[in-house]
């Protein structure tokens, strides 16, 4: 039955005229995008300056007061939105803010200039936020300047240049075990006749340079972004116009219909990845076919989301607007953490599977990185896909009443099962919800209060929100000692994730070591709570696993 | 007053929704990680800015450290990014990237020849003063970029909702009931625009609240106000245009979604300088929230308001023309 739901999907969203233009779409947009991308890196590679983002235009105005080779060169770059004042009024659209920064140079600038003597160049800035932003770039401009003048003078006057030889890491380990023989190597640098101005500037400062990657995962995100598009658009229009019922009715199970669907899209979604990686392979844009995997996964975890999204909403407006937020969010998160790929914190950007596209492209991924990357993802694909299968085989959720989130929990976590193993694992989910739920509270901390009452309230309702999240966790089961199972998931699952930020952070074993003392706290906190529930006297318990909770927090916080 | 009527209701019916209150909450957390995101490219800018080398030259290590940029080593072993040997004045520069090796040439070169008069630096350098710390990183990122994506944001957001309550009431029969009222055409143009200005103005001036909590000012808020004021003119009719062109929400949705698609991708992806374009990227509409935003104001501002203006003019009168055509009203 599942095979036969896929087909129909599959037939269905052929024969639709929106697929087909939107199709025909993704195919021009990588068309256009594969020249454009050339364009790109041929402006990089001549050394022409970019356009950073349109809002960078004429971002910084700044005066000089004479027109010359180093006006010249300033105005390459779009940033900056040059004026020629004379030096009074000059002097006074600084103070006045009109100009950030006003340059003085002499005014036999180019004659100097072309005869290699010495320049004196005065830049005034004004105290504004933006002056800081200038002195960056005209810091980088000015010295290319004066880099590019040195290098002319010693053409000029036939100075042999010093010997500077570059090697590889590598080699230094082979340099320093044999003894050194030190080599004399003379030779002087031709002079050449090329004129002084074209080589003047040598500026290597690109902001924002976008490199390779980045462009190849903005391409990937057109099928993901349109796959999600059909699969909320097979699900809430058919609920919408009511032929969902008739899907209900067939003698499958539910798990059946929804995975059917599911798994129709997801065959074209990773249909069109495998066609558009071969065709940017093809032309030679990246240089790994195996990039396809980590996009699969990044594509099944979206699917995922989406399928969960649909199941929930009511309606077509809703689900748009859910996927939409959702969306920015996932794709805010995946690239964000993908930045950190470059930078020192690598195993924390493998949270995001498209840190490993960079990863396969760069060929600096290992077989651990592999684990440490796919599994994330595909846990996250998995409960969404578990949640979504969960909530399609409610009647409420296709015919209404809704039932509310939060009324929602207590039957998940019961689903899960009622024993002291189930405990343990919800205890390990509830962690997830803690992050979250302490990341808002502590963003909203940051932005409205002052530090030390933001923090104090921070402190209480991290306290407040685990244990409350370990009192739902613990709902299922009715034994004595349910809170101990909890308490011992929450701890070792937030044990692992610390000791996995920790040793990112390169922080020393010891202080993994250490982590025992808060999962004991943790078990007993919540064992009294579950011990006191199980007396029925569940306020009490509360109160107490809270000041224990608060107890040793105020303790380290204060210790530290 | 029969307007206002109208902007009542629409107003109470947008207030009434439960997932445009979720989206609106959703949208405060959007502005504060925006904030946040700028205050992390800024760290991260200043990082990758900095390079560690390290040398077995003492001198050589004295001279790199005036570089703020360069963190520098002396050290016998290698160490950070780069290692330079100096072997009686024979440099070795170990190092796998390429940019950092011309750096480290040129930095080379010109301590190298230090002393000999033509080769010495040839302009003067002189210290900026700072009197506070300011990440340029962060001004540049944020007022160029991450501020007008706020401020855009309820704009683009609204144009959904706008687009919803028309399309909403095609299919609900309910717009001939509304057209049959006395009001005339661009009346109920109006009248559907103003709550959602109104709204717009209201998240607008909440998000410049809490971006302001992290001193993040911005200039010339009334001028400000009045830009964004055409510019939502201009979105909302052309949401009107489009969902009364389209026969149910999701073609209305799709429209809308290609529309700011391509928008953002003009307003906020770095696109390369290639003469004409990059003199039509000018005038893009970011560039001048950003110029009302940061400059002092001058006459040269102008030219944006009154390029939106007319803009905004005859789409508001293409969509009082696409409103008069009844066959666009059945679907």
């Amino acid at each position: 039955m599942m095979k036969k739901i896929i087909k129909w999907e599959l037939k269905r969203i052929f024969s639709s005229k929106k697929f087909t233009a939107a199709f025909i779409l993704q195919f021009f947009l990588i068309v256009l995008i594969i020249p454009m991308f050339t364009v790109y890196l041929e402006t990089l590679q001549s050394g022409k300056f970019f356009s950073t983002t349109p809002g960078m235009n004429e971002f910084i105005p700044i005066g000089m007061n004479r027109k010359c080779k180093l006006s010249e060169i300033i105005e390459e770059y779009d940033q900056f939105s040059l004026t020629i004042l004379e030096k009074n009024g000059g002097m006074k659209m600084l103070q006045k803010g009109n100009i950030v920064a006003y340059i003085l140079v002499d005014d036999d600038f180019d004659q100097k200039m072309l005869k290699l003597e010495n320049i004196t160049l005065l830049i005034y800035y004004n105290n504004s936020d933006k002056s800081y932003v200038a002195k960056s770039y005209l810091d980088s401009i000015v010295n290319g300047f004066s880099d590019g003048l040195r290098r002319a003078r010693m053409r000029e006057y036939d100075i042999p240049s010093i010997l500077i030889e570059k090697k590889d890491r590598t080699d230094f380990v082979a340099e320093t075990e044999k003894p050194k023989t030190v080599e004399e190597k003379k030779e002087t640098v031709p002079k050449e006749t090329t004129p002084i101005e074209k080589e003047m500037v040598d500026i290597k400062r690109l902001k924002f340079s976008l490199n390779r990657e980045y462009i190849l995962l903005l391409v990937m995100l057109l099928p993901l972004f349109m796959s999600g598009g059909l699969l909320t658009d097979s699900i809430v229009s058919e609920k919408e116009k009511k032929t969902g019922e008739m899907l209900l009715v067939l003698p499958t199970k539910r798990r059946n219909i929804i995975l059917g669907k599911m798994l129709a899209i997801f065959l074209i979604t990773v249909v069109q990845i495998i066609l558009w990686i071969f065709i940017l392979y093809g032309v030679g844009k990246i240089s790994n076919i195996y990039t396809i995997f980590p996009l699969i996964l990044a594509a099944f975890l979206v699917i995922n989301l989406s399928l969960l999204i649909s199941v929930y909403s009511q309606n077509y407006k809703e689900s748009a607007l859910l996927v939409t937020v959702i969306y920015i969010l996932v794709f805010a998160f995946m690239f964000g953490t993908s930045i950190l790929y470059i930078s020192e914190l690598k195993t924390l950007s493998l949270l995001s599977p498209l840190s490993m596209v960079i990863g396969l492209e760069e060929g600096s991924l290992t077989t651990l990185d592999t684990i440490y990357g796919v599994l994330p993802a595909l846990s996250f694909s998995f409960i969404s896909l578990a949640l979504s299968v969960y909530l399609f085989s409610k009647d409420s959720f296709y015919f209404g009443p809704r039932p509310k989130l939060l009324d929602l929990i207590p039957d998940i976590f019961s689903k899960i099962g009622k024993g002291n193993f189930a405990s343990f694992f919800l205890g390990c989910l509830s962690v997830f919800g803690a992050i979250i739920v302490e990341i808002a509270v502590g963003v909203l901390m940051y932005f409205f209060l002052n530090l030390d009452v933001g923090f104090v309230i921070f402190l209480l309702s991290i306290v407040f929100i685990e244990e409350y999240l370990k009192y739902l966790a613990m709902l299922p089961n009715k034994s004595k000692f349910s809170g101990v199972f909890v308490g011992f998931g929450f701890g070792f699952f937030e044990n692992l994730l610390s000791g996995f930020v920790l040793f990112t952070m390169f922080f020393p074993v010891e202080m993994i070591l250490f982590r025992i003392i808060p999962l004991l706290i943790h078990m007993s906190s919540s064992g009294i709570l579950g011990y006191f529930r199980y007396k029925k006297k569940t306020k009490l318990g509360f109160i107490i696993a809270f000041i224990i909770h608060l107890a040793y927090n105020t303790i380290i916080l204060v210790s530290i | 007053m029969k307007i206002m009527a109208l902007a009542y209701k629409e107003l109470k019916d947008i207030l009434s929704e439960k997932i445009y209150i979720f989206g609106f909450l959703l949208q405060l957390f959007i502005v504060m990680g925006i904030v946040l995101i700028g205050f992390s490219y800024s760290y991260i800018a200043q990082i990758e800015n900095k390079t560690s080398v390290a040398t077995n030259d003492t001198e050589f290590a004295k001279f790199l450290a005036q570089d703020e940029e360069i963190l520098c080593f002396y050290s016998k072993n290698f160490f950070g990014d780069a290692y330079v040997q100096n072997i009686e004045n024979v440099f070795y520069v170990y190092t796998e990237d390429e940019d950092l090796f011309d750096t480290l040439k040129t930095k080379i070169e010109e301590y190298y020849f230090r002393y000999e008069g033509p080769l010495r630096s040839p302009i003067l350098k002189v210290d900026f003063i700072k009197e506070r710390r300011v990440v340029p990183e962060f001004i540049e990122v944020m007022y160029s970029l991450l501020v007008p994506i706020v401020l855009l944001l309820p704009v683009f957001l609204s144009m959904n909702m706008l687009s919803d309550s028309i399309v909403g009431e095609k299919e609900r029969k309910t717009f001939e009931i509304l057209l049959a009222s006395p009001l005339t055409r661009f009346e109920i143009i109006l009248g559907k625009l103003a709550p959602v200005i109104l709204l717009g103005f209201f998240q607008v001036s909440l998000w410049l609240f809490v971006i302001s909590r992290k001193n993040v000012y911005i200039k010339n808020i009334f001028a400000l106000y009045i830009f964004l004021l055409i510019l939502m003119i201009l979105f909302f009719s052309v949401s009107v245009i489009f969902s009364m062109l389209s026969s149910n929400i999701r073609e209305a949705n799709i429209y809308l979604t290609l529309f700011m698609m391509f928008l953002s991708f003009l307003m906020f992806i770095p696109l390369p300088s290639l003469g004409f374009f990059s003199n039509v990227i000018k005038y893009s509409p970011v560039v001048g929230i950003v110029k009302i935003t940061t400059n002092v104001l001058d006459i040269s501002i102008l030219k944006y308001f009154i390029i939106y203006l007319v803009s905004a003019m005859i789409a508001i009168f293409i969509a009082k023309n696409v409103l008069e055509k009844d066959e666009s009203l059945r679907l």
